[in-house]
């Protein structure tokens, strides 16, 4: 879908603070990674939280969430498993009054994000809210194959959608059911991988799109970023 | 105040299905394996309400997924499915890159859908996906319809009980939703106390806090979703909610002036189960609705969200019913 607001603001951020884990966490994901067949995970280590991970961005300054009053809008995307079952919408419900709607997308893999804007879309058109912001998430996995010894950045990749500041572009967003071949394999790490280089390359000249494929949902993401007219 | 209205007229639940396991558990035994005090076990069932819960601990999620979605696929077009949403309390149901919506969507033969999963709303999230497969579905083209699932397991010691509140249970549901025809999506009021993020490991003093504006909050969506409809209390004819602490429903029902319209039956005997507590209620109660019939759906979810949903039951009400 064409999105009803521009994008107005892109940034990666990559400083994350991490600490030791709670048992309770560990029992789930025992139990959890039981059921798929997965070890549990290792009592060593630090880790995040996705909740943690917003505090952060919020603490940060001249990030989107602190616009307080004006956001009314946030989709929050992730491919991966938070590291403890946490509740970054929550978190952002207490400190955005003016939040009409937080919630998160997932199980799309790498398409997670652009299913979040293709949501935001829909969201800020029927809201008709003036200023959404999208946050992608990734983190290492607490629980993974044993045979796997691939770890991912921790990085969030936050899109301003309406809202003040000079727009980057028109978005045009969709995730489509499809076998993916010839596609690449998905961006590492999954959820920022494909728009984590984005924000230097933007506004562009002349369209700028960004596709990828999750074989596990056999979705396709893809967005088109268009020039947006000059005022 | 924090609510959403929908344009009228558009998103309406098609149907709904429900799934329960077979088996059933007496809740002390639950409550005895999770460590919960002697003294505190008997509130469970003589105040909370509840008796038994359901579990099959070796069957996997999607097929207790599917199970509650096949009998909707035979009374429709499942190449008119665009959307497949699963609505979990906790933010994933399987470690990546393995997807439980995917598997579903796969068990199921829905081979155009995009399968995914909403969350943030814990309990309370699968009304929000009823909300959103109707905004997705208004950009997905006519005809298109969208399946979303609730329900999950509650393992063995973490997910098995909310102390003070509620014993889980894993009933799943499936509803079908459409744009039109159908029980109209009238209204939908949404809250999240994000203050209580910490649930459900929040400090003494917080839960004290939370017990006390949950009330409040739930009667505030509630008369949220009411009021954008231009309805008063007695004019519900149904509420269809989760399966939490009896005597919190009480004090709702008292402080928004509800008639005996609360449809807790299944409490006693299938626990809480998570998101799909209302679609369950509705499912039992379906041959309760009539024509014109306005029921909410409640949900609570910790965090803390809380939402009700008023829909309008198919057909025209009859003017000897019509408030």
């Amino acid at each position: 879908m064409r999105l009803p607001l521009p994008l107005t603001g892109i940034r990666a951020d990559a400083v994350f603070p991490r600490r030791q884990f709670r048992a309770h966490t560990d029992r789930f994901y025992s139990a959890l990674g039981e059921r798929f067949g997965l070890p549990a995970p290792s009592a060593t280590g630090l880790r995040t939280t996705f909740a943690e991970m917003v505090r952060t961005l919020r603490a940060l300054p001249g990030h989107p969430l602190r616009s307080e009053r004006t956001t009314e809008l946030v989709v929050l995307a992730h491919a991966g498993t938070d590291a403890e079952a946490s509740w970054p919408g929550p978190v952002l419900s207490a400190v955005l009054p003016g939040a009409r709607r937080v919630f998160a997308v997932t199980e799309l893999g790498a398409a997670s994000g652009f299913a979040a804007l293709e949501l935001a879309g829909v969201y800020a058109t029927a809201m008709r809210c003036d200023r959404a912001v999208v946050v992608l998430l990734d983190q290492d996995r607490p629980i993974t194959r044993p045979d796997d010894p691939t770890t991912w950045a921790t990085r969030a990749v936050t899109l301003v959608l309406g809202g003040e500041g000079p727009p980057l572009g028109r978005l045009e967003a969709s995730v489509t059911r499809e076998d993916g071949a010839g596609a690449e394999a998905p961006p590492d790490p999954p959820a920022t991988g494909a728009w984590s280089r984005l924000a230097g390359r933007l506004p562009a000249t002349e369209d700028v799109t960004l596709t990828v494929h999750d074989p596990v949902s056999r979705c396709t993401g893809r967005c088109v970023i268009s020039p947006a007219p000059r005022a | 105040m924090v609510t959403l209205a929908l344009p009228a007229s558009t998103t309406a639940i098609l149907d709904v299905g429900a799934y329960l396991p077979a088996a059933s558990e007496p809740v002390e035994e639950v409550l005895l394996r999770n460590g919960v005090p002697e003294r505190e076990r008997a509130n469970y069932r003589t105040f909370f309400g509840f008796g038994e819960v359901r579990r099959e601990p070796g069957r996997p999620l999607e097929e207790q997924l599917a199970d509650a979605a096949r009998p909707l696929l035979d009374r429709t077009t499942p190449g008119s499915i665009r959307y497949v949403i699963h609505a979990p309390t906790v933010q994933f149901t399987a470690p990546y890159p393995e997807a439980v919506t995917a598997r579903v969507a796969a068990m199921l033969g829905l081979d155009g859908a995009v399968p995914l999963a909403l969350s943030q709303h814990a309990c309370a999230s699968a009304l929000l996906a009823v909300e959103a497969a109707g905004l997705l579905l208004e950009h997905a083209g006519p005809g298109g319809q969208a399946l979303v699932l609730a329900g999950e397991k509650t393992f063995r010691g973490e997910g098995e009980i909310i102390e003070g509140s509620a014993v889980m249970g894993e009933g799943t549901a499936a509803v079908l939703v459409g744009r039109g025809a159908g029980d109209r999506m009238l209204t939908t009021a949404t809250r999240t106390l994000g203050g209580f993020h910490e649930a459900p490991f929040l400090a003494v003093e917080a839960e004290r806090a939370f017990t006390v504006a949950y009330v409040e909050a739930l009667a505030g969506v509630i008369g949220d979703a009411l009021e954008d409809a231009g309805l008063a209390a007695g004019e519900v004819d149904h509420v269809f909610g989760h399966n939490v602490n009896r005597m919190s429903w009480l004090r709702v029902r008292r402080r928004l002036g509800l008639g005996d319209v609360i449809r807790l039956g299944g409490q006693a005997t299938r626990g809480h189960c998570f998101g799909a507590d209302p679609f369950i209620a509705w499912h039992e109660n379906r041959e309760r609705l009539r024509p014109g019939d306005r029921y909410l759906l409640v949900a609570a979810g910790l965090g803390a969200t809380l939402t009700a949903a008023l829909f309008e039951h198919a057909g025209s009400r009859r003017p000897e019913e019509a408030s």
